[in-house]
């Protein structure tokens, strides 16, 4: 099997993969109380303006018709109108997605760099104290519940030494978006930081024992370079892999980090779409969510298995 | 300070009976004068009117201003207005579309309300109704039918004038079944839309299903959703231009984002003094909190106390706004259930509550302790001699033993909503004291509220149910819907025939005297059956930095911005 | 959502040897040489000692309020101070860990035992059937953790039976997907062969031939989803979804008291969050100790 076969299957796969988290989500969300109009206009409104409503918006149809006008906007790329906001659902999770990518964004080049700098440098001190520490602080990191961190931080920074923002929104520029997001951005980091930094040492250490770089530094060629060429390399696709292996964690993680800091982000809009019950922000929500797992995985997967070519034959994965 | 009997007399003879009944309250002393004020306003007589006759009665009258305030500058004008500016507000997330008909929530209420206005205006700085699209309102005498004059010269945003037309359509659509609207459950045996109708082009009357002697404030800024639009506007699109004939224009507005809106410049009142507003728009509270700590905004809209300690406790720093209000919490109990059949049951719970103890720890001491019936302390009708029920533990034991329901269990369903949950807990608290065991189900409002019809919510179907009330401008929905027989809210199943129609006469009473000996029948029969406990009413709070000056909120969590300037 | 999957090739060096006697003192010898064992099982041991007898390490009981005597700073009488409603702080830290230490292993088990018959499935059968329950368990690990809580408490009602089912719908793919690698693996040697030959039933061979050969990583894996189980439950408490008031519970006392932070009342959410690290950080170093030592044999 090539490998353009191999992802245009993988793609194929992730498409039925995209169908059936809409059905979970489409027969789930029928469990969901009390009805969009409803929700809409609250509980002391009389039935009559609340069946006039249900009518308008549709609810009141077959929820089986529902999910076919649904699937039928769909194909046509169209991702359908809000229930409770009478908006396009496009630009709703459009404007909410880019708040969160603001904030994935930034840990992510906080802590790439960080990561992969710190697995070479515990690597490179293999067994050392900075190595066992490095590792330790690592994997502690990516143990600790995001909740934990988050509020150690504002304590901290915000409450005790009073120097960060422990609101993520208020903002304005580029400068002072970085500076709110900054504290938000940390919990992520320190959950990410350890796999990181694991995949780039082991990288790293292998790299150095390869032939190449041992023949390279008996060359007489400077560690630096060495490193620079070869060792970076050779331990950037496995750290590309680990970190796109996490994209989906990373999604559930800000949820949490969103609504601790205040962030109009995905998570705070997933969660007012289904305590409105409205369907379509629901459905298009956790797909776009569901999107960017099955394309993170695919990328790390399809990563893997350049680097380890047979694993395709074997089929995991 | 004496009455000039003869300037006066003459002042009568320009009034209708009823309100010579409360020229005669006020001279006899019955009457304070801002209550004057009130009732005169809600009958229609005309500020320059009431001035007069005040002036006839003697002394010089201080009006207005009776807003509590605390911390820094006060809101009302002080100093010299400056002109210009953009005030930054935080607001509450609207929840749903920007829809007049159909906005439910303070977010979106509020937004309407800055390109929008209403007949009429409950001002509660000053505590009284005030003309705003329309200048003076009368009866036909016993309250059946209502006719308002409109303000001549008001041009919507998109040019056109409004007329009779503009307030008919408005009326005729939020009042029509057919039609998804929020109003109908206020509008329910009051008003029908046959009953709306154009007298000329500047008069609209209001021919009611039922006498009511509190309709201005039924049209007013009370009911939220009332904001008069253009004749054939297309309710669910307003948003997207939100025509009103306020002092502000809208500009733009992003869901979950925030609005904002520029300055009118010929609004009838004047062009504001600010250039525009912003308002960015938050899911909860604390984030507000911090953004008006951090400079991020200059004006909270509405908060609560709870939770606000960190605002609330740096007074100085910020001015805050305190309004009355009716806005309270309502704990049913099934009358229909045992052992809730049994009042003496209730009572005994009614009696293990400590409220001022609850009004300090729950809503840091902004809040007034409730007397279990909804006769809010801020309602001028509202009978003051009824004694205040206080905790008495022995009392309440001993009231379960006469009912032999010494110790049981039972079980409380409630919201997760504001300061809900821990109300709950603090009752579970309290009843324990007594040998009642209390077990709390908390729930998410859309399980709590579930269908909101009997059968299918645990509101109304539990055999004890905490909720919360928003505040409104007089008594009457809350003494309906949620206690009379049939009443689509009467989570406590109360039936009461002697309280129906108690209610169905306050609520026809036109003069304020009728109406406060009504109350007082009405509070002394909850106090006796105590279908329901209240616990305490809740302020309305407001915060802004100092420079905000001339802000004008409400208890529903509206802002009026016309007057507000920012000094430098 | 693949926190902490162990690696597969782990599962061939592990899978040898299972069941011996004496190999199993071998590896309990293993476990208490190391340091990172004993501190983790004295954190563990610590808050099951909580969980059972906590009540009665304090005077002041988690419920009992003091409106006279709110938000409260530490002090002599209360150490950890008093919350929003006049509650000792220590005491519901103390008794929070009783529905912490109950459901986080509950909805642990019921993870693993379905995720591994899952996996199984999927390992021994390869093919169509695999690839059918493939898609569903990617659906459902892209399927994100508020929209499970959220749909699994409005389904059934918020209650510890709640979270024990969420957590197992949300953990049940993940180990789907550990165990059916290893079953891969396992699937090929000659044991297998030799038991289709004999003309064993597939379910015979799944539950009896090889389960007993995965159980390692299945182990590994139970230890490592516990410290998320941990995780996750004080994360849907904290959004919301866990047991209301009054019960005293880490992730909704967080929840309650996190609005009063920035008024400077700390106490109210540091012991908790203190409470919960030390509890997590405990099984995960059990989880390593654990994977070491099967390493090692």
């Amino acid at each position: 099997m090539s490998l353009s076969l191999f992802i245009l299957r993988r793609i194929a796969l992730g498409i039925v993969t995209l169908f059936i988290l809409s059905l979970i989500v489409f027969f789930a969300a029928q469990v969901l109380p009390g009805d969009p109009a409803r929700a809409i206009l609250g509980p002391l409104a009389s039935p009559s303006a609340v069946n006039a409503l249900s009518h308008q918006l549709g609810t009141d149809k077959p929820v089986l018709e529902q999910y076919g006008t649904w699937v039928g906007h769909i194909v046509q790329g169209n991702l359908g109108i809000s229930y409770s906001y009478q908006q396009s659902v496009a630009s709703l999770v459009g404007t909410a997605l880019l708040h969160s990518l603001e904030l994935a964004a930034l840990a992510f080049v906080i802590v790439v760099p960080l990561g992969i700098g710190g697995g070479i440098v515990a690597a490179l001190n293999y067994g050392r104290p900075v190595d066992r520490v490095t590792s330790v602080f690592g994997l502690t990191g990516t143990v600790i519940p995001e909740l934990v961190s988050s509020i150690a931080l504002i304590l901290i920074f915000g409450l005790w030494l009073n120097i960060l923002p422990i609101s993520a929104s208020g903002g304005s520029g580029f400068g002072g978006t970085i500076y709110h997001l900054i504290l938000p951005a940390i919990p992520l980091v320190l959950v990410l930081f350890g796999y990181i930094q694991q995949m780039a040492r082991a990288g790293t250490i292998e790299a150095l024992n390869s032939d190449y770089a041992r023949t390279a530094t008996l060359k007489g060629l400077p560690r630096g370079v060495v490193i620079r060429r070869h060792v970076l390399r050779n331990s950037l696709l496995p750290t590309i892999t680990v970190i796109a292996t996490q994209v989906g964690y990373l999604i559930g993680g800000l949820v949490l980090v969103e609504t601790i800091f205040h962030w109009n982000g995905i998570g705070s809009l997933l969660f007012n779409a289904a305590t409105h019950k409205d369907f379509p922000l629901i459905e298009a929500t956790v797909l776009i969510i569901g999107a960017i797992y099955v394309i993170a995985t695919l990328t790390a997967d399809t990563t893997f298995s350049l680097l380890n070519p047979r694993i395709r034959y074997r089929g995991v994965e | 300070m004496g009455t000039d009997d003869r300037r006066l007399d003459a002042l009568r003879a320009e009034h209708s009976e009823l309100e010579n009944h409360y020229i005669d309250e006020l001279v006899a002393g019955r009457l304070d004068r801002r209550t004057f004020l009130r009732r005169g306003a809600v009958l229609g007589m005309s500020a320059s009117a009431m001035g007069a006759i005040l002036a006839a009665c003697g002394g010089a009258n201080k009006t207005g201003g009776a807003a509590t305030k605390s911390g820094g500058a006060t809101s009302t004008s002080s100093g010299p207005v400056t002109k210009g500016g953009t005030l930054k507000l935080a607001l509450q997330t609207p929840a749903a579309a920007i829809n007049p008909l159909t906005i439910a929530d303070a977010g979106g209420l509020c937004l309407i309300a800055q390109t929008g206005e209403f007949l009429t205006l409950d001002n509660n700085i000053k505590t009284h109704l005030e003309p705003m699209l329309a200048t003076k309102w009368t009866h036909n005498g016993d309250g059946t039918v209502w006719t308002f004059k409109l303000r001549s010269g008001v041009k919507f945003h998109n040019g056109k004038p409004m007329t009779a037309d503009d307030v008919v359509y408005t009326f005729q659509q939020q009042a029509d079944p057919k039609n998804a609207s929020n109003a109908l459950s206020t509008f329910q045996g009051v008003l029908k839309p046959d009953g709306v109708r154009k007298v000329d082009s500047e008069t609209v009357a209001f021919h009611l299903e039922a006498a009511n002697g509190s309709f201005p404030y039924i049209i007013s800024s009370d009911n939220y959703n009332a904001i008069i639009v253009p004749k054939g506007t297309d309710f669910a699109n307003w948003g997207k231009t939100m025509i009103g004939t306020g002092p502000f224009k809208f500009k733009s507005y992003a869901a979950n984002q925030g609005a904002q809106f520029v300055a009118n410049p010929s609004y009838w009142g004047g062009a504001p003094h600010l250039d525009g507003s912003s308002f960015t728009f938050y899911g909860s509270q604390q984030p507000q909190i911090l953004a008006l700590q951090g400079g991020t905004v200059d004006t909270i809209v509405q908060f609560v106390p709870s939770g606000a300690q960190a605002i609330l406790s740096n007074a100085g720093q910020y001015s805050i706004i305190k309004l009355k209000s009716s806005n309270h919490r309502e704990l049913s109990m099934r009358c229909d259930q045992a052992p809730f059949t049994d009042p003496r049951v209730r009572q005994a719970i009614a009696y293990s509550l400590d409220r001022p103890a609850m009004v300090q720890a729950l809503l840091q001491g902004y809040g007034e302790v409730g007397n279990d019936n909804p006769f809010a302390p801020m309602f001028p009708s509202t009978n003051t001699s009824v004694p205040q029920r206080t905790q008495n533990i022995a009392k309440a034991k001993q009231l379960l033993k006469e009912a032999g329901h010494s110790s049981f269990t039972t079980t409380l369903f409630t919201e997760q909503y504001e300061e809900v949950p821990q109300l709950a807990t603090v009752i579970q608290q309290s009843a324990s004291k007594i040998g009642v065991k209390i077990n709390l189900k908390v729930e998410t409002q859309s399980n709590y509220y579930g269908k909101a019809t009997f059968g299918n919510s645990d509101w109304l179907d539990g055999t004890m149910s905490l909720v919360d009330y928003g505040s409104r401008g007089v008594p009457n929905v809350f003494l309906e819907s949620p206690l009379t027989t049939g009443g689509p809210w009467n989570a406590a199943h109360f039936k009461n025939k002697t309280y129906d129609n108690l209610v169905k006469q306050y609520v026809a009473a036109v003069d304020l005297q009728t109406q406060k000996q009504l109350a007082g029948k009405i509070e002394r029969l909850l106090l006796d059956q105590t279908p329901l406990i209240i616990p305490y009413f809740i302020d309305g709070l407001t915060a802004s930095t100092p420079k905000v000056h001339g802000l004008n909120p409400t208890s529903i969590a509206q802002i009026f911005l016309g007057g507000a300037y920012i000094s430098t | 959502m693949s926190v902490g999957s162990i690696d597969v090739r782990d599962a061939q060096a592990l899978a040898a040897g299972q069941g011996a006697p004496d190999l199993r003192r071998e590896f309990l010898r293993a476990l208490i040489r190391q340091k990172t064992f004993m501190v983790g099982a004295f954190i563990l041991a610590f808050w099951i000692f909580c969980a059972i007898f906590g009540q009665s390490l304090t005077p002041h009981s988690p419920y009992a309020q003091n409106l006279l005597s709110i938000n409260q700073a530490p002090s002599g009488s209360h150490w950890f101070g008093t919350d929003q409603l006049g509650r000792d702080m220590f005491a519901r830290v103390i008794a929070g860990s009783r529905d912490i230490m109950i459901t986080a292993p509950l909805a642990t088990a019921l993870g693993t035992i379905v995720g591994t018959a899952i996996g199984l499935v999927m390992g021994y059968f390869r093919g169509p059937v695999d690839d059918v329950i493939s898609r569903f368990v990617e659906a459902f690990l892209a399927l994100p953790l508020v929209v499970t809580g959220i749909l699994g408490v409005v389904a059934l009602g918020a209650s510890n039976a709640t979270l024990i089912i969420v957590i197992g719908i949300v953990f049940a793919p993940l180990i789907a997907r550990t165990v059916r690698a290893a079953v891969l693996m396992e699937r090929e040697l000659d044991y297998v062969q030799a038991a289709k030959l004999r003309g064993e039933s597939s379910l015979y061979i799944m539950f009896v031939e090889i389960l007993p050969n995965v159980m390692a990583p299945i182990m590994v894996e139970f230890t490592v989803r516990l410290g998320y189980a941990v995780f996750t439950l004080v994360t849907l408490s904290f959004l919301g979804f866990g047991l209301g008031p009054p019960s005293p519970n880490w992730g909704s006392d967080i929840q309650s008291n996190f609005g009063v932070i920035d008024a400077g009342y700390w106490w109210e959410v540091l012991f908790d969050v203190v409470a919960i690290a030390t509890l997590v950080i405990g099984i995960n170093m059990l989880a390593n100790s654990i994977e070491a030592a099967l390493e090692d044999q």
